[in-house]
């Protein structure tokens, strides 16, 4: 009982250490896997494979996703812009918002979902399963064989991915504008591309670049790092897919801020 | 010839942990170039972190590890690759690749260090399947095997690569009992028919003295034991007594 006192101060004191240790092994991990993009053999046909899997993928679901995004902030775009007779520049309110904002953040959380789960189930199974100690007895380097490929192909699916949600919420955004408000098509995309100004897209395809680096680090660290027996996996699934949402959102504020004082 | 001469594997005074845990305490080991040592224990005493260490997998907290006259426990991951070439390991369920086919899993090595021209690790494949009975297999998905089906192209894996140590964990344990005997068989032909040192853990005490030259028996942390597997059947030491005959133990 005497201990209580301590124990109220030493457990969170415990919990902030551990949140840094975990911190320097995701920052090591990260380093290493980087390093291993960046230095020869490059494994490009597994690269590719992953691009396969992860962009091509989850371009069925980035899509739905887009065109729901269009839809639905078309309507709610009309509501707001009827009160001030200036349903007319829908595409506008469409194009800024989903370019600066909700492109990258929506498609990453759907790459986190889809791809960053799977990334993390399977690297945990094979972890489970021995298969990461066979690579290393067998004098491969997983990092090299597993990690590289599937961080490079995170990274760079993100952007690509995000570049046809933008173009399915436009879409999606003209389907209600002129069946609504009865927009003209030519002014719809007019002013949807009047907002399209270099700053705004390079802004947005940085983004997503950024959660999708962060997405395949996140899930990559989640898999090997796993525990022992078949509910690890599961647990290191969930906690791919929760940190890295955490993490687009926190970084989305970090960078619009930052973009916001440089060049927006 | 110095015992250490002779030795290909020396572990002194090593102090493993595994998941935070001490599980072995400063122990000394040695096997002989081309003997087949079993290391025998009950579940969880630290027999597969022994060989975990000795391929370099897991790095000690204190003591040396020699492999072939080279200390490695303090050895950079990329010098730890040549070590590890001389050795093949077959792991428990057999750890193969789920991406690859069979042939893809046991040509792995020889195509990852170019170890052999195409044509000829082709023909080492084949070989390899051939000698562990499943010479059709090549073209499978370890998904489309059995269990024990697993255990022999891991077998193959390990044959395909001619290493000077093949590593056996727990060859056995999870097999019906033919499968166990048809496995047991399989070790039996390596040892005769290639000159190979050969390590088994398993806490099988029939299997390890039906296969081994010499026994070394693993208790909470330490080898209480080692010796020919007629010294292990003769053996008064209480805690090998109970294990190899758990019916005289009084409950």
């Amino acid at each position: 009982m005497s201990q209580a006192p301590f124990s109220l101060v030493r457990n969170p004191l415990q919990a902030v250490w551990n949140f840094f240790a975990e911190l320097g092994r995701i920052a090591e991990f990260t380093k290493t896997g980087v390093a291993s993009a960046f230095s020869p053999p490059y494994k490009r046909s597994i690269t590719r494979l992953q691009l396969d899997s992860i962009g091509v993928g989850s371009l069925p679901l980035v899509i739905l996703t887009g065109l729901f995004m269009g839809l639905v902030l078309a309507l709610q775009a009309i509501v707001e812009l009827r009160n001030i007779g200036a349903t007319s520049y829908i595409g506008r309110a469409i194009g800024t918002t989903v370019v600066r904002e909700l492109g990258p953040v929506l498609t990453s959380m759907m790459v986190a979902a889809r791809a960053g789960s799977a990334i993390a189930a399977e690297l945990a199974s094979m972890v489970v399963g021995e298969q990461i100690d066979a690579f290393r007895a067998e004098g491969s380097d997983p990092v090299k064989k597993l990690v590289e490929p599937r961080l490079v192909a995170c990274t760079l699916a993100a952007p690509a991915l995000t570049l046809v949600c933008y173009g399915v919420a436009f879409f999606g955004g003209w389907l209600v504008a002129t069946s609504v408000v009865q927009v003209t098509s030519t002014f719809y995309w007019d002013s949807v591309f009047e907002v399209l100004t270099p700053a705004f897209v390079w802004g947005g395809l940085l983004k997503s670049l950024t959660f999708g680096f962060v997405i395949g680090v996140v899930s990559c660290y989640s898999g090997m790092k796993t525990g022992f027996g078949s509910a690890a996996v599961g647990e290191s699934t969930t906690r791919a897919v929760v940190i890295s949402s955490i993490s687009i959102l926190a970084i989305d504020f970090l960078l619009t801020k930052l973009f916001i004082v440089t060049w927006w | 010839m110095t015992p250490s001469r002779d030795s290909i594997i020396r572990l002194r005074k090593v102090t493993l942990h595994y998941g935070g845990d001490e599980v072995v305490r400063e122990v000394d080991l040695d096997i002989r170039r081309g003997e087949t040592k079993v290391i025998l224990g009950p579940s969880g005493v630290g027999k597969t972190t022994i060989l975990k260490a000795i391929l370099g997998l897991l790095r000690p907290a204190s003591g040396e590890i020699e492999v072939d006259g080279e200390e490695i426990s303090k050895l950079p991951e990329r010098e730890l690759v040549k070590i590890r070439l001389k050795m093949a390991i077959v792991f428990q369920g057999g750890a193969l690749f789920d991406s690859m086919t069979v042939g893809e899993n046991v040509s792995f090595r020889l195509r990852e260090h170019g170890l052999a021209p195409p044509g000829e690790i082709e023909e080492r494949v084949q070989s390899a399947l051939q000698f562990v009975g499943l010479a059709g297999a090549v073209k499978l998905k370890p998904a489309q095997l059995s269990g024990g089906m697993k255990k022999r192209v891991a077998i193959a894996r390990a044959l395909a690569a001619k290493p000077e140590v093949i590593l056996f964990d727990e060859p056995t344990t999870g097999l019906d009992p033919i499968n166990a005997f048809n496995m047991e068989l399989l070790i039996l032909k390596l040892k005769e028919s290639r000159q190979v040192t050969i390590v088994i853990v398993t806490h099988d005490v029939g299997s390890a003295l039906r296969l081994a030259d010499s026994v070394a028996m693993l208790h909470e942390g330490k080898f209480i034991f080692e010796g020919s597997p007629g010294e292990l059947q003769q053996s008064s030491e209480p805690v090998v007594r109970a294990f190899r005959e758990p019916g005289s133990i009084v409950l």
